[in-house]
C-alpha cells in the first residue's frame, strides 16, 4: 500500500515533484525572459520615437525660420568678413550673428532650446546644424586648464576677493567644499555657484525652463549609483542632469549602458531633488512604504495580528471563559495572581533600572573644553530630517532653532518633509528664502500617511553620514550634534544610535504640561540611561535620535505602518546586534497642554507600543533566541508594560473604590494571604516608588540645569508629583482608546497639534541656553 | 490507484503535493505548466518578430525624417546665403 501511495502512474512521487518544480522554474524563466525582452524592446522603440519627435521639431523650426527669411527685408544680414579675424569681445551668440554665421532667428532658437533643456550653446548650434564644430572653434573661450573655483567666481564677479579670502579662512577651520562654504555664508546663490562649476568643468547648466519630457529613464538603482537623471533625448545624445560632474570613466560606463553619448548638465541640489521626484517618484514611494514589509515581513506592522496570534488569543479567551464557567472564583484568583506577579516584576525591574540610570556613566557626557577641542574639519555631513504637517506657524521658530546649532552649516543637509496635501505649508515655503543647505521635499499623498513614511522618503537621498530627526517645534541644545559626534567616536563600532534627552520648554504652562514634564524627566533622565546600562532593547524617543545613516538604511529604516516607529526601530536595532547610547544633551519640545490633544497623542503612542509588541512577539522563541533572556525580559518591561499597566489599572482602582466605599464582600476573595501582602506592597511601596521617581526625575533635571546655569524648570514643579495618580487615570483613558483603534484603525496617525504653547519664554530667551 | 476522500478534500495542506495526490491532478498540473511554457515562448517569438518589423519601420521613418531635416536646413542655409549675397 505504501509503495502504491509513493507512486503515480509509475512515477515515484519524489521524482514527480522534482519534475513539477523544474517545470515551474522553466515557466518562471520563460516569463522573466519575455518581460525582459519586452522592456528592452520598448526602450529601443521609445528611443526611436523620441528621436523622431526631436527631428520633427527641428524640421518644423527650420521651415518656420525659412518662411521668416523669405518674408524678411533683404538687408538684415551682414556680409561675413573674410579678411578680419572673428571679434573677440561680446557674447558668442551675438558674435556669430554679427559675423553672419548665424541668423538672429537661429540664435533665438538656440537660446530657447538652451532654456528649455540646458547644455552649452555651441553644442546646441552644432546639433541643430547651424554651424560646424570647425566654424565654431575660433569663437570658443580657450578651455585649456581647469582653474580654481574661487578664482573663477571672482573672475565672474559673483564674489569679491575679500569674500573669497573669508570663505577660504572658514574652510581652513571647518573643512567642507568651498562652494558649500560660500553658500552657507550666503555670499552667493546656488544658481551662480553651479554656473561657475559648470564653466569650470566645461559643461552646461540645466535649462531654466526645463519640463521633463523624456520617458527614457535609467533604472533607479543605476541612476542613484551615478547620481544622474536623464532629462531629455536629443537625436544623437542624452541630456543627463548631474549634481557633480562625472569622471570620464563613469561617463563612459553610462554611455555604454545607454548605447548613446550623454551630455552632462549641472543641476543644484534642489533642482536634482525636483527631477528625482518627477522621474523616480513611484520608486521612492515604493521604497518608503513597502521596502520593510517586502524584505522583512516579520519586522513589519503591516499585518497587525497574525493568524497564529489570533488563534492563541482565541484559545486563551476560550480557556478563560471555560475556567470562569467551571469555577469562577478560582479562575479569577488565578488571573489575579498572574497580574499581581506581573505588577510586582515590573515595579522591581523599573526600580532597578532607575537605580542604574542614576549611576555615573549611564549617559555620555562631554565638557565644553572637550567639545571645543573637536577638529571641525573632521566633522561629517549631518542630515536633519524634519517631518512637518500643517505646522506653518512654527516654521520661523524651526529655522531659528536650527540656525543655533553649533555645527558648520556647510556640512548640514536639512530636509523639510512636507505632505502633498499641506497646501498652506507648501505655499509658505514657496515664498520663503531658505538657506542653501535646506531642501524641501514634498511627500506624495498616499497611505499610510505617517511620519515614518515621510522620514523614509527623506532618507532616500540624504547626504549625511549621520542622520537625526527633529520635530518642527524642537529646540535642540546648540552643541547636540557635536556631542553626538563625540559620542559616536567614543563608542565601539556597534553603537548605531545615540538618543538625546527630551524635555519640555513649556513645563509651567498648566497642570498637564507639569505632569508631562515629570514623566519625560524620569523617562529620559533615568529610565533610558538605566536601560542603556543594562543593555536591553531601548524604545527610542520620537525625535533627537541620531543614527549612522548606513545602518539605518541597512535596517530598512522606519516602519511606515507602525505609529511609534521610533520605539520599534530601537527594538530592531537591538535585534540586529546594534546598540544605543544616551547622550547628555537635551532637546526642548512643546508639551501637550490640552486634554483632547494629549489623549490623541498618548493613544497613538500606546497603540504603537501594542503594534511593536505584537510584531516582535509573533514568534516569541525566535525573539528569545535573537535578543537573549535579559533582552526578552527588558522588552516585556518596556514595551508590554507600557500599554498593559494602564489597561489593567482601572480594574484595581474600581476594587479599591468598592472596598473602601461599600466593603464589598467578594473583594477579599481575590486577595487571599500572600497575594494580599504582595498587592499591598505594590499598592503602597510601588505607588510610592512611582511618585517618588517622578520627583527624583524632575529634581535630577533641575540640579543638572543648575550646574549649567540654566533654570527653565522650577522647583515648584516637584510638588505636582504628589497628584500624579490623576495623570495615570488619563493614561488609562488613552490606553483604552488605543486598544480600540488597534482593532479598527491600526495605521491611523493621530496628529498632535503643536504651537499651543503660551509661555513663549523660549522665543526670546533661547540664547540663554547656550550659557 | 485510489486515495482517500479526506486527503483530496484538503485544500491548502501540503498533502496534495506528496501523498494522496491523484494522478490526474498531477498530470494536469504538468501539462498546464508545459502549455504555459510553450505559450510564453511562442509569445516571445511572435513579439520578437513584431518588434523587428516595427523597429525596421521606425528606423526607416527616422532616416526619412533626417533626410527631410537635411533638406530643410539646406533650404534655410541657401536662403541665408542668398540674402547675404544680395
Amino acid at each position: 500500500m505504501s509503495r502504491l501511495r509513493l507512486q503515480i502512474n509509475g512515477i515515484p512521487i519524489g521524482k514527480g515533484n522534482k519534475r513539477l518544480q523544474e517545470l515551474k522554474k522553466h515557466a518562471d524563466d520563460a516569463r522573466a525572459r519575455l518581460e525582459r525582452s519586452r522592456a528592452e524592446q520598448s526602450f529601443v522603440l521609445l528611443r526611436l520615437d523620441n528621436e523622431a519627435q526631436e527631428l520633427e521639431r527641428q524640421i518644423e523650426e527650420s521651415h518656420k525660420r525659412s518662411r521668416e527669411l523669405e518674408n524678411a527685408p533683404q538687408d538684415v544680414l551682414p556680409v561675413p568678413s573674410e579678411t578680419t579675424a572673428p571679434a573677440r569681445s561680446g557674447r558668442m551668440g551675438d558674435r556669430l550673428v554679427a559675423e553672419g554665421l548665424l541668423t538672429k532667428a537661429q540664435l533665438d532658437t538656440v537660446i530657447a532650446r538652451q532654456k528649455q533643456f540646458g547644455g552649452r550653446l555651441g553644442d546646441i548650434m552644432i546639433d541643430l546644424g547651424f554651424v560646424t564644430a570647425e566654424q565654431l572653434k575660433p569663437y570658443l573661450q580657450p578651455s585649456s586648464q581647469k582653474g580654481r573655483l574661487g578664482d573663477l567666481l571672482v573672475e565672474m564677479k559673483y564674489i569679491t576677493s575679500e569674500q573669497l579670502g573669508k570663505a577660504l579662512e572658514f574652510q581652513k577651520q571647518s573643512g567642507g567644499m568651498l562652494g558649500d562654504v560660500l553658500l552657507s555664508l550666503q555670499m552667493l546663490e546656488p544658481e551662480q555657484l553651479y554656473r561657475a562649476i559648470a564653466t569650470q568643468n566645461n559643461i552646461g547648466r540645466i535649462g531654466t525652463e526645463l519640463s521633463l519630457d523624456t520617458q527614457v529613464k535609467l533604472p533607479e538603482k543605476i541612476a542613484r549609483e551615478y547620481g544622474v537623471v536623464i532629462v531629455h533625448q536629443y537625436s544623437n545624445r542624452y541630456l543627463a542632469a548631474v549634481n557633480a560632474p562625472l569622471s570620464d570613466e563613469r561617463r563612459s560606463e553610462l554611455e555604454r549602458m545607454l548605447e548613446m553619448p550623454i551630455e552632462q548638465v549641472l543641476a543644484t541640489h534642489s533642482e536634482m531633488e525636483k527631477f528625482w521626484a518627477q522621474v523616480y517618484g513611484d520608486e521612492m514611494m515604493h521604497e518608503s512604504t513597502s521596502k520593510l514589509a517586502i524584505e522583512q515581513p516579520h519586522n513589519s506592522a503591516q499585518t497587525t495580528f497574525t493568524r497564529a496570534q489570533i488563534a492563541v488569543a482565541a484559545l486563551m479567551l476560550l480557556f478563560l471563559i471555560a475556567g470562569l464557567l467551571f469555577d469562577f472564583w478560582k479562575t479569577a484568583l488565578f488571573v489575579n495572581v498572574l497580574v499581581q506577579m506581573f505588577y510586582f516584576a515590573m515595579t522591581v525591574f523599573k526600580f532597578w533600572i532607575v537605580m542604574l540610570g542614576s549611576s555615573k556613566g549611564a549617559q555620555y557626557r562631554f565638557t565644553p573644553e572637550e567639545l571645543s577641542a573637536i577638529d571641525e574639519r573632521e566633522l561629517p555631513v549631518y542630515t536633519i530630517l524634519v517631518p512637518m504637517y500643517k505646522e506653518a506657524q512654527v516654521l520661523p521658530k524651526l529655522i531659528r532653532n536650527l540656525e543655533r546649532l553649533d555645527y558648520p552649516k556647510a556640512k548640514l543637509d536639512v530636509r523639510l518633509l512636507i505632505e502633498e496635501d499641506d497646501i498652506e505649508m507648501r505655499e509658505v515655503l514657496r515664498t520663503m528664502k531658505l538657506p542653501a543647505y535646506y531642501t524641501v521635499l514634498v511627500v506624495p499623498d498616499s497611505l499610510p500617511k505617517t511620519k515614518p513614511k515621510a522620514c523614509n522618503y527623506g532618507l532616500i537621498r540624504a547626504r549625511g553620514e549621520y542622520v537625526v530627526i527633529y520635530d518642527a517645534e524642537d529646540l535642540p541644545d546648540p552643541d547636540q550634534l557635536k556631542k553626538v559626534y563625540a559620542t559616536f567616536k567614543s563608542c565601539p563600532e556597534d553603537y548605531a544610535c545615540i538618543q538625546a534627552k527630551l524635555n519640555y520648554f513649556n513645563s509651567t504652562q498648566n497642570l498637564l504640561t507639569r505632569w508631562f514634564t515629570q514623566e519625560y524627566s524620569i523617562w529620559f533622565e533615568l529610565l533610558l540611561p538605566g536601560i542603556m546600562r543594562l543593555d536591553v532593547p531601548i524604545p527610542l524617543g520620537g525625535t533627537s535620535n541620531h543614527f549612522k545613516l548606513s545602518v539605518l538604511k541597512e535596517l530598512n529604516a522606519w516602519d511606515p505602518f507602525n505609529v511609534t516607529e521610533d520605539a520599534d526601530l530601537g527594538i530592531r536595532l537591538y535585534k540586529a546586534g546594534y546598540k544605543t547610547a544616551i547622550v547628555d544633551s537635551r532637546t526642548w519640545e512643546e508639551a501637550n497642554s490640552r486634554f483632547g490633544n494629549w489623549i490623541r497623542q498618548r493613544s497613538r503612542w500606546i497603540k504603537g507600543y501594542m503594534q511593536t509588541w505584537l510584531v516582535h512577539m509573533r514568534n516569541p522563541i525566535r525573539l528569545w533566541k535573537e535578543i537573549g533572556p535579559k533582552g526578552f525580559f527588558g522588552f516585556q518591561v518596556m514595551v508590554l508594560a507600557t500599554p498593559a499597566l494602564p489597561l489593567l489599572n482601572p480594574f484595581f482602582w474600581l476594587m479599591i473604590v468598592l472596598w473602601y466605599g461599600w466593603h464589598m464582600e467578594f473583594i477579599p476573595q481575590f486577595f487571599p494571604g500572600p497575594i494580599y501582602y504582595m498587592a499591598a506592597v505594590e499598592f503602597l511601596i510601588g505607588n510610592f516608588f512611582f511618585v517618588y521617581s517622578n520627583i527624583a526625575g524632575v529634581y535630577w533635571v533641575i540640579k543638572d540645569m543648575e550646574k549649567k546655569q540654566e533654570n527653565w524648570i522650577p522647583y515648584s514643579l516637584v510638588k505636582y508629583a504628589l497628584i500624579t495618580p490623576l495623570y495615570w487615570v488619563m493614561m488609562s483613558i488613552a490606553a483604552y482608546k488605543a486598544a480600540w483603534q488597534l482593532i479598527v484603525k491600526p495605521f491611523y496617525w493621530e496628529k498632535t497639534t503643536h504651537g499651543l504653547d503660551t509661555t513663549s519664554h523660549f522665543d526670546d530667551a533661547a540664547p540663554g541656553l547656550e550659557g | 490507484m485510489r486515495t482517500s476522500r479526506s486527503y483530496r478534500s484538503r485544500k491548502n495542506g501540503g498533502w496534495r503535493s506528496i501523498i494522496g495526490y491523484r494522478a490526474s491532478d498531477f498530470e494536469s498540473r504538468i501539462s498546464e505548466l508545459q502549455s504555459l511554457i510553450e505559450s510564453l515562448e511562442a509569445a516571445r517569438i511572435e513579439e520578437d518578430r513584431l518588434f523587428a518589423e516595427e523597429y525596421r519601420a521606425k528606423v526607416a521613418r527616422n532616416a526619412k525624417l533626417r533626410e527631410e531635416l537635411r533638406i530643410a536646413r539646406e533650404t534655410e542655409r541657401s536662403l541665408i546665403e542668398g540674402q547675404v549675397v544680395q
